[in-house]
């Protein structure tokens, strides 16, 4: 089968377009977060892995609260659900519900549902957080995950914490403060 | 070039007509052409990688002062840049291969350096298979459009890493069209040019990239897929045994070998009764193994119905045909004992079977590896039972003479037809 030339460009710059498409798209999707979305801030918890394709990063461990819930057969152990997110008295981030459609009028993020004592110890769902690496300049990730170990030693809440940004469920991991300071000022 | 001045000699002689001097000019003038142009191929493949590499250094040197629109613009432009010499190779010059491989390549590690250094800049955490999984899908088209073999072996590392990485339904169906597609490429550039340096390195590289993709079939039962692996290594054989391999040095052909070597390991590994215990205990699960058997089963098949010439020579190769008592081992044989039977006398088939074919032919490789075989059934044996130091003894020397014997039969050999 012998396809003409003309074809063959057709069909190149089809792909050219596609394959740029994927790369914009997210840059746009992360931007319309950054610039329109609600502020939160998660509190950590303290490790430093290596990922051969995206250079150091530091790791973050949240303290999160698992949401109570009268029955956790309606729930699947790995299904993507929608749960709500609001600030508590301290101005930090809280996740406090859980819905199997959007919610309306209140901030999101879509995680996947974790179900750890099935009817045994209370009737709990927990989540994992979408946001546990913030990328940096590979000398100063190892500086910068020692200031955030040593933070997270003391408990005073105000020592370290994720600023992330969300609107209509999309998020982007803006800062993370360390004992009051960026983690990209600490060098 | 010497080759030249050597014919003008002979034709000065009077050994070669002028017409003959001419003729052989010409023949090593065009092959001198060819291998230069394939030299281009490798320079451009290297130096567009090369360059590829270099940008990410280049840029990743002061990558914390810039700002985050110059981060994502750095992250974009090499892919866009490509795209475009890639468009105007396309239009100006469809049939440079030096171009279509260099584009291929380049535009491959483009597209993965594009969607991680935005990941980056944005913290997006994204798993390292789904990253793949994008990669693949968004370069796969790239081996239909500029045929290039360099896309074609970036997206057979890729894909099998990635199934191996993820290993769900959806991950073997994308890496199985992947597979597909490359092995349509190769089989059309096989057809055009059954020589070319692409060929071979796919020969290798092909069969390994399977070799370890098979195992992402696993699911629970393992045996199974143990059987699956007999047949692969199998399928491998008989297609460096086709037409267009036949005939190639075993250095151009890793068909031929991967699948023997594979098939020896196998064998050698259930004749100890361990193996071949748990190996005839399977049950009859219903698992994705059975899809890698049954694919499998499918070339072997129409190699069988289609290619009789085929099949009638690999009948009487006993290493080509192991797969079938091994097979009848596994699902119908209850007995440890009668497997194990099968399975040694199955090695020593094939040994014996070598050595006669080394002895018949002249071919001192054919004879070693036969005998080799026996040794390596005969060492296997004396971890699996107590025996006696005296008849271990006498066994080893029986070999050894065996091998210094039939070595010296053969050089005898040939040195009288030399004579």
């Amino acid at each position: 089968m012998k396809i003409n030339k003309k074809t063959i460009l057709i069909l190149f710059i089809f792909v050219a377009i596609v394959q740029l498409a994927v790369p914009i798209s997210m840059i746009y999707k992360k931007e319309s977060v950054s610039k329109g979305g609600e502020i939160y801030k998660f509190q950590t918890r303290p490790i430093d892995p290596y990922d051969p394709f995206r250079g150091k990063y530091i790791t973050l461990n949240f303290d999160r609260k698992p949401i109570e819930v009268e029955n956790t057969k309606e729930w699947k152990n790995g299904e993507m659900a929608f749960f709500t997110i609001k600030k508590d008295s301290l101005g930090y981030a809280e996740v406090f519900g859980i819905h199997k459609s959007k919610p309306k009028n209140v901030d999101f993020l879509k995680m996947k549902v974790n179900i750890y004592h099935r009817g045994t110890i209370g009737k709990t769902i927990s989540y994992t957080l979408p946001f546990d690496r913030f990328y940096m300049n590979e000398d100063e990730a190892l500086n910068a995950e020692r200031e955030y170990e040593k933070a997270n030693r003391n408990s005073h809440k105000e020592n370290a914490y994720a600023i992330v940004k969300i609107l209509d469920g999309e998020h982007v991991l803006e800062d993370v403060i360390i004992g009051g300071v960026s983690a990209k000022d600490l060098k | 070039m010497k080759i030249f001045n050597q014919i003008q000699e002979l034709q000065n002689q009077g050994v070669i007509s002028p017409e003959t001097a001419l003729d052989i000019s010409d023949y090593y003038k065009s092959k001198h052409k060819e291998s230069s142009s394939r030299l281009t191929v490798i320079y451009s493949v290297i130096g567009s990688i090369l360059i590829g590499l270099g940008l990410i250094l280049l840029f990743a040197h002061n990558w914390d002062e810039m700002p985050k629109i110059a981060k994502t613009i750095v992250a974009i432009a090499p892919l866009a840049i490509t795209q475009i010499l890639g468009g105007y190779f396309m239009y100006k010059k469809p049939d440079n291969l030096a171009a279509r491989e260099g584009i291929g390549s380049l535009l491959f590690i483009c597209i993965g350096l594009s969607i991680s250094m935005v990941s980056q800049i944005y913290n997006i955490v994204g798993s390292l298979d789904s990253f793949m999984q994008i990669w693949l899908l968004l370069t796969i088209p790239l081996l239909l459009i500029l045929r290039s073999s360099m896309v074609a072996f970036l997206a057979t590392i890729i894909s099998t890493s990635y199934v191996i990485l993820d290993g769900d339904v959806l991950s073997l169906v994308i890496y199985m069209v992947t597979i597909g597609l490359i092995l349509i490429h190769f089989r059309i550039l096989n057809k055009k040019e059954p020589n070319s340096n692409y060929i071979n390195l796919a020969s290798w590289i092909i069969p390994s990239a399977l070799s370890i993709g098979l195992c992402a079939f696993e699911q629970r039962n393992d045996e199974l897929l143990f059987l699956s692996y007999f047949w692969l290594f199998t399928l491998f054989i008989w297609v460096g045994n086709s037409k267009s391999w036949k005939d190639k040095s075993n250095f151009r052909n890793g068909f031929k070998l991967i699948g023997f070597l594979g098939i020896l390991v196998m064998l050698t590994m259930i004749s100890f009764h361990e193996v071949a215990d748990k190996f005839i205990t399977y049950k009859m699960d219903f698992g994705q193994e059975w899809v890698s058997l049954f694919l499998i089963s499918i070339p072997l098949l129409l190699i069988i119905i289609l290619k009789k010439g085929l099949f009638a020579v690999l009948k009487k190769d006993q290493l080509s045909m192991a797969f079938i008592p091994i097979t009848f081992v596994f699902f119908f044989s209850q007995s440890e004992i009668i497997s194990a039977i099968i399975v040694n006398a199955l090695i020593l088939i094939i040994g014996i079977q070598k050595v006669l074919l080394g002895l018949k032919n002249n071919r001192l490789g054919q004879l070693n590896i036969g005998l080799l075989i026996i040794s390596i059934l005969v060492s296997c044996r004396f971890f699996d039972y107590q025996m006696d130091l005296l008849l271990r003894g006498i066994v080893f020397l029986a070999l050894g003479l065996g091998f210094l014997l039939s070595n010296l039969k053969i050089i005898k050999t040939r040195k009288n037809e030399n004579q």
